[in-house]
């Protein structure tokens, strides 16, 4: 029996999709004969994640993530391939399964639409079969950690998107799962919101070890929480890893900003091997230096040149995806 | 482990009659739009027909007979052919029953709740109608021996109607669109049903053949136990409900087993 909460070899999941020509033309031609290709959303994808892991599933649009976590949960059966979640093979959804996970959707609402938050709570009460104490408890402790407790009784259609993911959220976790996948759960959220949100799966998790598995477009939410990534690029897993190493993985350099009180020269020997990338103004630079000659060349620069304003990357992160997503050849099969 | 399962449905039914009332004219709408449909078509064409016939029997309904057969065809259409399952496609199509492929409360539960929801409101619809058509005379009082089978089997056999609706709904895995479909379904049910024109009036051969078809039991049948009028054996008819309904069970069952499989939770 695994002790892991997920393994997964060689998930493949493939589908057809129909192509059509565009215009009145097209559209007799496809009525007549429909041109079917076929698609692979995931190629043979192997995961291992322990019980209580936050792993951030990183890639761009397209490249499976989503699909990866709608075999994982359980929604969608994979091609070839198999997984085991919590013990249990997640397409036959055997109720105990189901009981223990959690999905939450940020581009897509669960709860009911037409009625109030809370209405939709009791209905998942009875759905996950949690006791009236415990239920009463976990609405309490949930909606105040999210500040959403005045908004119970409020129809989910007159609530704004944050308030609404805020009550996704909570519905989410009301039975307590073992694990939860989080896609995009910050998606269209103002930065006050996203960061409530992520200050509040940090503390959750903290608590009850939850198993999470998050995808985001925003760097700032895996940065926050997932000290592990698997970055999938075109279906397929191309890095799995420590935040940190993934951060290096183009190299161990510091990405500097520097702006003067006035011009500098540019062509000035100091630069020469920091691939400098100038303001037009002149006077401002970004510069790459080797973390081991942070500090030496810091003080050098700030004692020949008047330097204003110093600061380094805050998300390297976000740099490395945005490099991999358009030249996918730097990192290795 | 019974009493949480209890539980569910109990809910479940509570939170979907609350749902169908938030939208307070759309469900007046819904509740009174076959009352429109029937006076304005169903009263007024029979009453029309037999007034141009010089009110000579028809088929052996002469016209009281035929009026009343009409207002116990809308008391049989609110209990059993007002139910749709049009969220079904659309959830399908649009990937909103993953939350169900979630949630340890299968989809044809809570479909079937939310039909056990609708049913309540129209049974309290089809008994507002009875009172007022027996309090403005179009209707006798009927017997306790005539009203309590006709009750009985026309919410037998709305489970049925939920079946046959469930199971084109589950068709969506399939096709992008199945409201033709159903529009030919609902078609053929009013028309082969004596919902409007009664079976009797049919050729011989038809009658023969629709004796076999789901179609008398959703609305001839029940008529002719309203009016006391049965034509036919209810051990045959009860026979033919259960046939149908194990012949649409199955075919939800195989139909959601090979649709799921196809479900790509789109949008999501």
């Amino acid at each position: 029996m695994t002790t892991q909460a997920i393994v997964c070899r060689t998930l493949t999941k493939e589908y057809q999709s129909s192509r059509k020509q565009p215009g009145l033309r097209g559209t007799l031609q496809s009525f007549v004969s429909s041109t079917r290709v076929k698609v692979t959303a995931v190629s043979d994808f192997n995961l291992e994640i322990s019980p209580g892991e936050i792993v951030g599933l990183l890639g761009p649009n397209g490249a499976g993530k989503t699909t990866i976590m709608k075999m994982l949960s359980g929604i969608v059966a994979p091609t070839r391939g198999e997984a085991s979640v919590l013990g249990f093979e997640p397409f036959r959804r055997d109720r105990e399964f189901r009981r223990r996970i959690a999905l939450v959707m940020g581009q897509k609402t669960q709860l009911w639409w037409d009625i109030p938050a809370y209405d939709s709570f009791q209905l998942l009460q009875r759905y996950y079969e949690v006791s009236n104490r415990d239920f009463k408890e976990r609405v309490e402790v949930l909606g105040t950690l999210l500040g959403v407790t005045h908004l119970f009784h409020t129809h989910l259609r007159r609530l704004s998107l944050g308030e609404r993911m805020k009550m996704e959220l909570m519905a989410c976790l009301l039975h307590q799962p073992d694990l939860c996948f989080l896609d995009e759960p910050t998606i269209g959220l103002d930065v006050v919101a996203q960061k409530q949100i992520r200050d509040f799966f940090k503390e959750y998790q903290r608590v009850h070890k939850t198993t999470i598995i998050l995808t985001s477009h925003y760097m700032a939410d895996i940065d926050a929480l997932c000290p592990r990534i698997v970055l999938v690029l075109g279906g397929r897993k191309r890095f799995d890893g420590p935040i940190r190493d993934f951060e290096r993985i183009l190299g161990k350099e510091k990405f500097v900003s520097l702006l003067f009180r006035e011009p500098v020269e540019q062509s000035h020997s100091m630069w020469r091997d920091l691939n400098p990338r100038w303001d037009p103004s002149g006077m401002g630079v970004e510069l790459q230096i080797a973390e081991d000659k942070l500090r030496e060349v810091s003080i050098s620069i700030f004692s020949q040149f008047p330097v204003a304003d110093y600061s380094t990357e805050k998300m390297p992160i976000e740099r490395v995806l945005k490099e991999l997503m358009t030249n996918p050849h730097l990192i290795g099969e | 482990m019974a009493s949480h399962e209890f539980a569910k449905w109990r809910t479940t039914i509570a939170s979907s009659l609350a749902r169908q009332m938030t939208y307070k004219v759309d469900f007046f709408l819904m509740l009174i739009a076959p009352s429109i449909v029937f006076v304005s078509v169903n009263y007024t064409v029979w009453r029309s027909i037999f007034t141009l016939r010089g009110d000579a029997p028809i088929g052996g309904f002469s016209m009281d007979e035929m009026l009343r057969y009409q207002c116990w065809s809308l008391i049989a259409a609110f209990l059993i052919r007002s139910h749709r399952s049009w969220d079904l496609s659309e959830d399908i199509r649009m990937g909103r029953i993953t939350a169900f492929l979630l949630y340890p409360f299968d989809l044809w539960k809570f479909h079937a709740c939310e039909f056990l929801a609708f049913q309540f409101v129209q049974i309290v619809m089809a008994a507002i109608a009875i009172i007022t058509m027996i309090t403005i005379g179009l209707i006798p009082l009927p017997p306790l021996t005539c009203l309590i089978p006709g009750l009985f089997f026309s919410l037998s056999v709305s489970a049925l109607w939920f079946l046959f609706e469930f199971a084109f709904g589950l068709v969506a895995f399939w096709l992008e669109e199945t409201w033709i479909l159903r529009f030919v379904f609902n078609l053929f049910a009013v028309l082969l049903s004596g919902a409007f024109i009664p079976i009797e009036l049919f050729p011989q051969s038809l009658q023969a053949v629709l004796r076999y078809t789901p179609f008398p039991l959703i609305a001839s049948l029940p008529v002719h136990l309203f009016l006391g009028s049965n034509v036919t054996p209810l051990p045959f008819a009860f026979m033919m409900m259960a046939i149908w309904m194990a012949i649409m069970t199955l075919a939800s069952i195989v139909t959601w087993r090979r649709g799921i499989g196809l479900y790509s939770a789109a949008g999501m």
